[in-house]
Formats: C-alpha cells, structure tokens, sequence
C-alpha cells in the first residue's frame, strides 16, 4: 500500500493526534453515558407502526377516548367449595380495593363483583325493583347470619344477571369440565344457566381491570408492585385459593423484567470473552481493551436511544448483543494485528499505525456492507425495524472509532509486554491444518451431506412442496380452500407460521434454565393459558364505531336574545334541553344495528363474549317493561332494543291499557333510556363504551377465545366482511368503524397532543 | 349496570324529613354537640315547614348543573343540566306517613320523568320511589336508595342529601367562631355556559362575619368514603355553610350552602339558594339553583296531589 494512501494518511493522523481523538471518544461516551437511563424500553405493540398507520390510530384513539386498551385480568379459583363463602367475598373485595388503587389504574373501568355498577335486577319483598349493589359498598357485616344472608343474595343476583354472570363467574361440572351460561350462538339462555346452576359449581371469578397508558413508562416499577401485592395474597390465601393473572400489561412488563432478571448472561458472555481473549492474547491490556472499545459503542448507542425518545421494545436487546458481536470481531482482528506488528517491529507507535493501516479499509468495507443492511430494512414501516436499523447504523459506525482506531491508540499508550509467541499459536496452527486436510480430502463429503441434510429439514417443515404444487394447481385446484388460500396469499411455505402469536413470540413455555433446576413453568403463559379457558376470551379486540355525519354546534347564549327567544334556530345550533337529542346513539335505528351486528359477532366461534353500551340499553329495556310485580329476569325476552318489530311480538310489556292502539316511540324510548343512564351513572362509568359528550361514538369490546395468528386473522376479516356486506342496512348506513384511511385526527404522544392524516 | 333513583327532589334536602320525636321550638340555653347536630337536621330537612313547592316562574327555573371530573373537562362536554319543578309534603294527613315528595323533570331527555318519594313514620319501613316514565307511559317502584348511591349523577350522595341522620355519626363541638369566607360557588368557562347556567349564581360573601360552630362528625359506618367531616353551623339560624369531608387526614369533599332567608318569624325557615359540592380527588361538582322566585311556601294542594294517579297525570302534561 503507497504511503500516500487513504489508509496510511488516516493512520498516522490518528496516531499522530491520538490523545485528541482518545479525549474526544471518551468525552463522546461519557456525554452519550448520561442518557443511558432515558432509554424508553416500553414494549408497548402500538408503537409498532408509525401513528399515521389507520390501525395504530385506531387503537390510540380509542385508547384516548374509551380506555380499556391495557387490560388486566386477575383469575380467582377456589380449591374447595364455591365462592359464594363469606371470607372468599371479603378476600375478593380487599383485592378489587388494593388493584384498582394501583398506579395507573382507571378504577371506574375496572369490573368485579365488588364494583357498583354490579347491581341486582331483582324484586323487593313489597315488589319495587330493587337495584341495589349485589355486595353493599362498606363490605358483609360483621354477624354471621348477616353475612351469609349478604352472600346468599349476591349468588342469587348474579345468576339472574345476564350480562355479568356469562363474564365475572366459571363454573366446573364434577369432573373439573367448564360449563356454559351462554348458549351456542353466545346468547343469554335460562334453561342452560338454570342447568348450570343446578348441577355445576360456581369455583371462580375475575377482576378485570384497564389502566392509563403512563403505565408503559414505568412498567418495572409497576409490574413489581403488583406482583408484590399478589404474593401478599397467595400468603394469606394460596392453601385455598389458586390466583391468575394475565392482561397486556403485565405481559409486557413481564418481559421487560425478564431481560432484566437475564441481564446477568450478558456479564456471564462478556467475561467468556475476557477470557478467550487473555488465552489468546496473554496480556491483561489486549484483554480488557477490546471489551473497553466495545463497550464504549454500546454506551453511545445506548445513549442516542435516551437522548432520542425512541418507543423501543424488547426485540432492541438485540442491538447491543449484537453490536458486542460483531465489535468484538473487529477487536480482536485489530488486536492481533497490533500484536503481530509489535513483535515484528518492537515500536508500539509502528505497530499501532501498521495495524490501523491494514485493517481500516477492510473493517470500513465490512461495516460498510452491514449498513446496507440495516439501511434496507430503516424503510419499513415497522417501528422497531427502524429503530433496529438506525440504531444498528449509529452504533456499527461508530466501531471503525471505537475498535479499528480506539484499540491500537490504547495498546501504543498501554503497550503489552512481548512474549515469544505473538505470531500463530499452535492449536490455530492444528484447527487450520486438520480443516484444510477435511475440505480437500476424501472426507470432503462429510460437509456436503450435512448442508444437504438441513436443506432436506428446511423443506420438509417449511412444507415447501406443498405449497409449490398448490401454486402449480391452477384455477382447477381451488375448489380446494386451502389451495386457493396458498395462491392468493402466494404462501409457497405453509408450514412457516404466520402472523404473530404474542405469548408463543414473547415467551418460551418453559423457561431452558428452570426445567433444569425444576421451576421451568412459564407463570404468564401457564397463567394466560388457564385464564383463556376459563373466561369466555382473554384478548380484547375493540371496535370503534363513530358517527358518518357532523353533529350540530352546541347552543351558546348568542342563540337567545334579551327575552330569551331562540333566534338560532334547531337547523344552526343543538339546546340539549329543547331539540330532540342528536348523535348516532339517540337513534333507535342504530342502537338495533349495532345491536344486530354484537349479536353476529357472538356466533363468531372465536369471540367468546362482548361488551358495549347497547347492552346497556337492553338491560334498562328488560328492567323496565317487566310487568309490575314480576322479576325482570323472568322476562328475558325482553332482553332487546325496543323497535317496533320487537314491541309488536311482545305487545303484552309494552300496551298501555288505557290505549291499546299506543306504541313506544323507539327513538323516544332510547332517548329516555339515554337520559336515565346520563343522569344516574356516576362520572366515567359509561365513558369507556360511549362518548356520554356527544353520545356520537362508542365501543364494541370482543373478547377473543384464541391466540392462534390464523384464527384471529380470520376473525378481523370476519368482521371486515360483516360490515362491508351491512354497510347500506337501516342504522349501519348512519356509521363508521374505527379511524379511516385519509382522516385528520388529533393524538396525545406522551410529548403533546399532535395531529396526524392517516 | 346501574340504574339509581330519579328524585331530582331538591326539596328532599330541606322538606322531607323522617320521623324524629325533636321539639320544633327554637333552642335555649346552651347546646351540646348531638343538640346542635338535630336543629342542623330539622333545619335542612325541613321539619320546620307544612308544604312548599318550587316551580318555573318566568325566567327563574331550578336546576341542577353537574361537571365531569377536570381530566375529562374539555370544550365539547358541556355539563350535564336538568331543570325542574318539586312538590314537598311535611305533614301529610296520612298517620303512617311521614312525608310526600314529587319531582317532574322538565327539560332535556328526560323530560316529564317524574318520581314521587314516599316517606314512612316507621324507619324499618323502607322508602319507596315511584316513577313515571312518559316514553313507556308506565309506572315503575324502585326501592330507597342507599346512603352511598350518588344522586342523579352528581358528587352527592343520598346519605348526605335525604338518609343520614344525626345519629349514624358521632358529634363533636370543637370550636365557635366567626365564618370568615366566601363560599364556593361553580366557575364556568364560557364553552359551558348555557341559557339555563348563565344565570348560575356567583360566590356568595353574604355570611362573613356570621358567628358560627364548628362541628366535628364522625361516622359510624365502617369501610365508609369518608372518617369525619367538619361542620360549619350558623349559631341563629343552624344553616351548614360549609361541609368538608375528610377520609385518611385527606379532603376528599367540601359542600358549601348558600342558606337564605324565607322571611319567616322563625330564622331557623330558611331555603338553600344553592348547593355547590366540589370531590377534591378528581375536580368533579355539583351545583343545584333554587331562585327565590320560583318557591311558594304552603300551597293550596290536596294530599291527593302526592299520589302515583297524580304523578302519572302530571308526568303527560311535559
């Protein structure tokens, strides 16, 4: 190489400057060392896409205006008897006050037999409706008989409840089986609960809860304190009571926690390296300074991730492991090169500029080509893909300073003593010997067969062959579905899984090491896995359904003049005290399409149950129209939103004696209906179904009974075509369903609210 | 699911009065803490008056106007507003009852929803509230409410407006002295103010300066939302100018009344010109508006008026 080469030029101007540009790397690091602790490692699925992905939006939105977006479920399994037993209620309602007191909670969205809006659809003994709480506010009372009276009537409550028995209670047959309250088609049925009831054990019940979003930057300290709470629990309880827990913020926090509680086999797999290093090298120096130069990479690419704010996930581990291995490579290369120069020339600063003279142009170009990688892969829209990639490019840059320049400016400053032996030593001298005699021998093969064989494994369990032929079946091969599936998804290896299953993608089922030592459950999965048989579903999907017309400006006091006469008129501004209430949720029309399609969504054989305000509805419906004297739940028929078809078959709830021609009007009725649950429902007790501002928008909540990718993916699409096939039906022409592509709409990003075109 | 009780019954607050074998003369002497705690109750139950009613008259209309906690506070959601006219029975001819109220609601959604509040002599003899619900055309019983149950959607509770009773707490004088506030009133911003909350009352600084007790209560009932709440007592005329509940060593409520005078020869026949109740936790508030103008003390009404016929017939007039 001349001497007037970029390489030669570079290396005796580094080396010439060397305390400059040692100073200038460490201030570099030190500076980058103080925002370490700003790296935002929130795990948290909706920063996945950028904002403006509709579906992402969706989810924010409806995280912002509705909540129910980090839910938890606790699971409560008695071991003996049911729980309808005096001390399980008192345990169950100190753990409902302790969990929605935690940090982040929302406790007006949290639900459980405790909650006040968990109330009896009874009878009094004078026959008035009695809407009481089914567990009185302040706890049983004191004396036993009181006390079993006070659980004998919340048993009796809740098993008439139509809406919160199928989701709060599990029942066990004898055998341990799990029986049903709902029928097939996931409705409530009398005669199926009645046969519950009668022959099978009420053995658990849930606490669900939803918790504010700040929960993700703090998630350690929460997924402590909760985890805390519950051991004071399973002490107190845990010889007759089994506690679940699942939800997704305890997923996710539990694998933020796992990569701290592993974060020991990174200091395990830095000292292996100081070790191969000191065996190969002799010299405490050529140990310790690659792993010196490495780590100063990761500091200021740890560092850039704090003073960036970068929303990263637990998949960016993988950049500093990385970083360290492919750092370590070019340490090592440049450290036995200085070595080698050293013993050749006796001069540590020749060494040091030899060495930075024959290695920078082939560590630039080795890094050079990494980057095109992680370049690529920057425009992908997938967030961690970009923070992976400009991470990754950030950090492998700064390898050409921080190894291929840093180490041999170190080594010339600290120069190792020389030993006899700098050159090949002979184990590499034998390793490359016998590896020579393999790959030119007769045994030549051996390599061979053994990249065939794993080529054979890879095609048998990608099931490439099947997928090849169901490409090559043409037109007449797709009266088989899944033929046609393979091409029109072009899935040439249907054997390679699809889709992301979040628990099998978070965690292992067993943990490696614990199987080891005979603790290997692992408990969010093992937990999540019993939880997802007992409740109807343990994922939730949540449907936004929004109003396709504006609604009219709110009255000011600009609408009246002095003697108080409305000069804007109906057709200019709403007065919520005089014109007829307006938003999609005052309209009968709707609330029956809506209703319509939650009922659809319940045959889905994948959604276990749903919830939103029209169950509300249907609920006042029942408790209203019951005969007088007569226990609503013996009406169950009346279990429905009142159109005029419904009326008309139950003519005998809804005449008025006195004029048999009469029918409710079923927007006037939903309008009471409405007025009766804005004006006796306590603030944020409806907020997180329906938008009680402008009662224009609401939420359908789907409790998903799979995690399969497939299933769940056919469930979207399901619904996508519900709505599509619907869209022009009476009410269902009046909406729309979650954010759409095009749309303007404001969200909160922890940094201001921002507004963003979808 | 929950469905409370539609007694939009102001009038509950200072007509309907259980019964209590308590002398209706105006106290002497000096009074012990329970003592004080019955004239409080007399007064802001009523006891004093035979019957009274508070309708629309011209533009002066009562209502109550509640806001959402400030975190959910934002232009768009305007308070929730409901006006309305009562009717209030103390003394009905009946010997098992104790007192009659009927409340119509005549605006909004809800409007011509009427309930009638029927009060037993007998305490093991639970309330009983009557709807009508003009939509249905129907009839409805709900039975009493309990203490805790928040009043149509507000901050307050029935415990603190109707049920409680002196004896469910235990008082405690802990000081006279001289009220030297104003009392709180509701502050809105101009996106919430409408036809009806624009003429919402301001602060009131008309009782500085009043001598005053100042009452400790503490509750009996265990797990409660709140330990104590400390009165503020007119010494004349046992109006509670300010009510702070405390829970943990923590505000968690404060009630401010702004009591005024009928005109009566008994000072103790006052009316509440407003009610304004402020939940510390969460900014949520209540504020009820009763104009001078819109009460008429002892009406010429039948008994029979206070009646589920009555209530129906009312109802259909809205």
């Amino acid at each position: 190489m001349p001497e007037s080469s970029f390489a030669t030029r570079y290396a005796q101007f580094v080396v010439k400057n060397r305390w400059i540009v040692v100073i200038l790397l460490f201030a570099w690091a030190i500076v980058s060392a103080f925002y370490v602790k700003d790296v935002n490692l929130r795990n948290d699925p909706d920063s996945l896409l950028p904002l403006t992905n509709r579906y992402i939006a969706t989810n924010l939105y409806s995280d912002q205006h509705f909540g129910m977006g980090n839910i938890m479920v606790w699971g409560i399994k008695v071991k003996e008897g049911d729980i309808f037993q005096p001390w399980f209620i008192e345990m169950l309602i100190e753990m409902y006050g302790d969990f929605s007191s935690l940090d982040f909670a929302k406790p007006e969205n949290f639900l459980g037999l405790p909650s006040t809006k968990v109330r009896n659809l009874g009878l009094s003994e004078n026959g008035s409706l009695d809407l009481s709480r089914l567990i009185p506010s302040n706890g049983l009372a004191e004396d036993k008989s009181s006390r079993l009276e006070q659980v004998a009537f919340l048993k009796t409550g809740i098993q008439r409840h139509p809406v919160l028995e199928p989701l709060l209670v599990y029942y066990e047959d004898q055998n341990g089986n799990k029986c049903e309250v709902l029928d097939d088609e996931g409705k409530f049925s009398k005669i199926k609960a009645a046969h519950t009831h009668a022959s099978c054990q009420a053995k658990a019940t849930f606490i669900l809860g939803d918790f504010e979003n700040e929960l993700k930057d703090d998630s350690l300290a929460w997924i402590a304190k909760t985890k805390s709470l519950l051991e004071d629990y399973e002490r107190r309880y845990g010889d007759r009571v089994e506690f679940l827990t699942s939800g997704e913020p305890y997923f996710l926090a539990s694998m933020i926690e796992e990569i701290w509680d592993k974060a020991f086999l990174f200091a395990i797999s830095l000292l292996i390296i100081l070790f191969v290093l000191y065996y190969e090298f002799r010299h405490w120096s050529c140990s310790v300074l690659p792993l010196v130069g490495v780590g100063i990479t990761i500091v200021m690419t740890l560092g850039l991730m704090g003073f960036t704010q970068f929303k990263l996930t637990t998949m960016m581990i993988l950049t500093p492991v990385l970083l360290l291995a492919i750092g370590i490579g070019h340490s090592m290369q440049i450290t036995r090169r200085f070595m080698q120069e050293l013993h050749k020339h006796g001069e540590a600063e020749i060494a040091a500029v030899e060495s930075i003279r024959h290695t920078i142009v082939p560590a630039f170009l080795s890094i050079g080509t990494d980057l095109h990688g992680f370049f690529a892969i920057s425009f992908v829209d997938i967030s961690f893909y970009k923070a992976y990639a400009y991470f990754g490019i950030y950090g492998m840059a700064t390898l050409i300073f921080t190894t291929t320049t840093l180490i041999p400016l170190l080594l010339m400053i600290a120069p190792p003593k020389l030993h006899d032996h700098e050159d090949e030593r002979s184990w590499e001298n034998y390793v490359g010997t016998k590896l020579t005699n393999l790959l030119t021998g007769r045994m030549k093969w051996i390599p061979l067969l053994m990249l065939t064989g794993i080529i054979w494994a890879s095609v048998h369990y990608t099931e490439l062959g099947r997928g090849i032929s169901s490409m090559m079946a043409g037109e007449s091969g797709r009266s088989d579905p899944e033929v046609a599936r393979i091409q029109d998804q072009f899935d040439i290896m249907p054997g390679v899984e699809k889709g992301i299953h979040y628990p099998r993608a978070a965690f292992k089922e067993h943990y490696l090491l614990g199987d080891l030592f005979g603790e290997g459950e692992v408990k969010p999965i093992a937990d999540l896995n019993k939880i997802s048989e007992m409740m109807p579903g343990v994922i939730s999907a949540n449907i936004i359904i929004r109003s396709r017309d504006k609604l009219l400006p709110a009255c000011g006091p600009e609408a009246r003049n002095e003697d108080d006469e409305r000069i804007l008129g109906p057709d200019q501004c709403y007065d919520d005290l005089e014109d007829p209430p307006q938003g999609i949720f005052n309209d009968a029309e709707v609330v029956k399409a809506l209703s319509d399609f939650e009922d659809e969504l319940r045959r889905h054989p994948n959604i276990g149950f749903t919830s939103s305000y029209v169950q509300f509805l249907k609920t006042m419906n029942m408790v209203l129209n019951t005969p007088l004297g007569q226990s609503p739940i013996e009406h169950a028929n009346l279990y429905a939103i009142p159109s005029l078809d419904h009326m008309a078959a139950n003519r005998y709830a809804y005449e008025d004696p006195d004029d048999p021609e009469y029918f409710p009007s079923p927007n006037t009725t939903i309008n009471l209906y409405n007025g009766i649950f804005d004006n006796n429902t306590e603030s944020g007790e409806l907020d997180s179904f329906i938008n009680t501002a402008d009662w224009n928008e609401g939420l359908i909540v789907a409790f998903i009974n799979t995690m399969e990718p497939d299933l769940t993916h056919q469930i979207i699409r399901d619904i996508q075509r519900y709505l599509i096939e619907h869209r022009n039906d009476p009410g269902m022409d009046k909406l729309k369903f979650g954010i759409e592509a095009g749309e303007e709409i404001n969200v909160e990003t922890g940094i201001g609210v921002t507004r963003i075109i979808t | 699911m929950r469905i409370t009780y539609l007694t939009l019954a102001l009038l509950l607050y200072f007509f309907v009065h259980p019964a209590v074998a308590v002398s209706l003369a105006y106290p002497t002497g000096t009074l012990n803490a329970n003592e004080i705690a019955e004239q409080v109750y007399l007064v802001s139950h009523g006891k004093l008056l035979k019957s009274s009613s508070s309708t629309k008259n011209k533009k002066a209309i009562p209502l109550v106007v509640t806001r959402a906690p400030l975190e959910k506070r934002k232009p768009g959601r305007k308070p929730t507003v409901n006006t309305f006219d009562t009717y209030g029975k103390s003394r009905p001819e009946d010997p098992l009852l104790d007192s009659l109220q009927m409340a119509m609601i005549t605006s909004g959604k809800i409007k011509g929803t009427g309930t009638l509040y029927t009060n037993y002599k007998d305490p093991n003899k639970g309330d009983v509230v009557s709807l009508w619900l003009p939509a249905l055309r129907k009839l409805r019983r709900i039975n009493q409410p309990a203490h805790d149950d928040k009043w149509i959607g507000s901050n307050l509770t029935y415990g603190e407006l109707i049920l409680r009773r002196p004896e469910h707490e235990e008082h405690e004088l802990i000081a006279e002295a001289i009220f030297d506030d104003c009392l709180l009133a509701m502050e809105l911003q101009n996106w919430e103010i409408n036809r009806y909350t624009k003429r919402l009352p301001k602060s009131s600084c008309a009782h500085k300066g009043k001598p005053i007790y100042k009452l400790k209560s503490t509750t009996k009932f265990k797990n409660w939302w709140y330990d104590y709440h400390i009165s503020e007592i007119d010494k004349e005329t046992f109006a509670i100018y300010r009510t702070v509940y405390f829970k943990n060593g923590e505000k968690v409520k404060t009630i401010t009344v702004d009591w005024q005078s009928l005109g009566q020869e008994d000072p103790r026949i006052i009316f509440p010109h407003y009610i304004y109740a402020v939940s510390h936790e969460d900014g949520s508030d209540t504020m009820i508006h009763v104009p001078l103008e819109t009460i008429t003390l002892n009406p010429d009404i039948p008994d029979s008026f206070w009646s589920e016929e009555s209530l129906k017939e009312q109802g259909s007039k809205y």
